[in-house]
């Protein structure tokens, strides 16, 4: 796994919500509506995990009829270690103020990735 | 008794047809007019002027709306899908990710798929617009640095043509900065945008066409202002600059065409065959006006009534015999992209041809001892540039879409008599089935 760059807000809440539920296999519109994020953003942050192997995709196979099949998104084993480094650094940083375990990153986690 | 839906087909049939013959010779008036209007300004337009310009641009529109309806038909005589299923925010969705890279098509459909899911209308068109500014603007990995490197480059690139050209040949200078900005503007945005695995290509013979092609129309300028010095107050900066818009943009199409545009291999030698059949008719036209009396009625018919016919009936034959709609729509847009920039050529060519023999215009046939008016035909010619294409563009998109309607309906009357003596055969004889 490698971090050359700092991730953003909004893909650290990504991940984050991945981490929640890492066997899950998870829709874009349902992330979308998880994690307050417009598809406009949720897209591109889905389409540059992936590209740093940090997430695997696949389309669902069991369909009801009259609708395509949806394309799911898990966190791979990177993207897990990932989602556990990032959890340690959140719960680290949020803990003096007294808040939740597994806390949403605040503006601290830096830059765009 | 016909039914609702027949009459409404009748009736629209009808429509386009009263359409049709009322707005063929209509976007001519813009070739006339644009130019006459322009010369001295917009502002010193009579009324009169401005009213056929009104008229010119409605008529293009009219043309442009029918030749999209007749495309659609023609898409559905080809058996393709009607896409009238989908409503506005999956039709964008659509169009967008038919623009991504091949490496990002998966999520094109992922977030097509996705859609099918959404069920609110302003849902639905937050999420297709989120979903279509990501298609058009894929992340570009890590070329940042790369983006900046060609934006200084162009930038610089502009500097060195304001020096250069305006050293060498201060009349184009205005012509040479934009032309090299907007290929400059054009390659900073290819940069940004995702790689495809493979890029298309226009092909050889397109690319040496076009290149050809943008390069006289350069030289035939410069020639003309070299020729008279006087006649460069014609291309002023605004000219200038409308006159590289269309050069650069065809440069741009042949060197990264989109892949629409290079599916077809025989578009390429039908486009640049019809379009050398059209130059050497213009440049005969043109000698042959000039010996017969040079008031130019001769080349102004011929522009104006020989090429959009042709064009029409190149991509109507092309989308017949292939028995598609895509290979009579990229002849159409190659040949009327290439002729359009002869056309432009050899006018400003002839214009100093014309002038040296006996001192006439090409604009009007006009006798007159000022040869700065020679240069009338840079302005006339590049404002007429873009109308030009246009128009072009819709009568071949127009042959097109006939032609594959034409060959499809062809089709089915030949096959339907043949069906029914299959059906009839296969029919048992009435003393069997009573039995």
């Amino acid at each position: 796994m490698a971090r050359a760059r700092k991730l953003s807000d909004q893909t650290v809440a990504v991940v984050l919500a991945f981490a929640d539920a890492p066997a899950t296999w998870r829709y874009g519109y349902d992330l979308c509506q998880l994690v307050g994020l417009k598809a406009g953003s949720m897209y591109p942050i889905l389409m540059r995990l992936a590209d740093r192997g940090l997430l695997e995709s696949t389309w669902e196979r069991e369909v009801p009829s009259g609708r395509p099949p949806r394309h799911l998104y898990r966190l791979t084993g990177p993207g897990r270690a990932l989602a556990a480094e990032l959890a340690t650094v959140a719960a680290r940083q949020v803990r003096p103020a007294g808040a939740r375990s597994n806390p949403r990153p605040g503006p601290s986690w830096g830059r765009a990735t | 008794m016909k039914s609702t839906a027949g009459v409404a087909r009748v009736v629209l049939g009808r429509l386009f047809l009263v359409l049709g013959i009322s707005y063929v010779f209509g976007p001519f008036s813009l070739l006339v007019f644009v130019p006459w209007m322009t010369d001295e300004g917009l502002t010193h337009a009579s009324p009169f002027a401005w009213l056929m310009l009104a008229a010119g641009l409605a008529q293009l529109a009219a043309m442009g709306i029918a030749a999209v309806w007749l495309l659609q038909r023609a898409r559905r005589a080809g058996g393709a899908a009607p896409s009238s299923a989908m409503d506005l925010p999956a039709r964008l969705l659509a169009v967008a990710s038919a623009t991504l890279p091949e490496s990002r098509r998966d999520w094109g459909a992922a977030m097509r798929a996705e859609l099918a899911q959404v069920q609110t209308r302003s849902a639905r068109w937050q999420f297709a617009a989120g979903c279509a500014w990501t298609a058009i603007f894929p992340p570009r990995g890590n070329r940042g640095a790369v983006a900046a490197a060609t934006a200084l480059g162009a930038v610089l690139a502009v500097v060195l043509a304001w020096f250069a050209v305006g050293e060498a040949f201060a009349p184009m200078r205005v012509f040479a900065m934009a032309f090299i900005g907007l290929i400059g503007a054009a390659a900073v945005f290819a940069v940004t945008r995702s790689r495809p695995v493979s890029r298309p290509t226009s092909g050889p013979l397109i690319l040496v066409a076009g290149a050809t092609s943008v390069a006289s129309c350069i030289a035939a300028t410069a020639y003309l202002i070299d020729q008279y010095p006087a006649a460069a107050y014609y291309l002023r900066p605004v000219t200038a600059i409308i006159l590289a818009v269309p050069l650069a943009g065809v440069l741009w199409l042949i060197l990264v065409p989109p892949r629409a545009l290079t599916t077809d291999r025989w578009a390429p030698r039908i486009a640049v065959g019809v379009t050398l059949a059209l130059a050497l008719g213009l440049l005969l036209v043109s000698r042959w006006d000039l010996t017969t009396g040079g008031d130019s009625s001769k080349i102004g018919g011929f522009v104006g009534f020989v090429p959009a016919p042709a064009i029409f009936v190149t991509a109507f034959v092309a989308a017949a015999v292939r028995q598609s709609v895509r290979a009579g729509l990229q002849v159409a847009v190659w040949t009327a992209l290439l002729a359009s920039l002869a056309a432009y050529a050899i006018t400003v060519h002839e214009a100093v041809l014309w002038y040296q023999v006996n001192q006439t215009l090409i604009r009007d046939g006009e006798i007159t001892a000022q040869s700065r008016l020679v240069g009338a035909a840079i302005h006339d010619s590049t404002w007429g540039l873009i109308p030009t294409l246009c128009v072009w563009v819709i009568w071949g998109v127009m042959g097109a879409a006939i032609g594959r309607a034409s060959r499809a309906r062809l089709s089915r009357t030949r096959s339907q008599p043949r069906q029914a003596g299959q059906v009839h055969q296969l029919r048992p004889p009435p003393s069997t089935t009573s039995a």
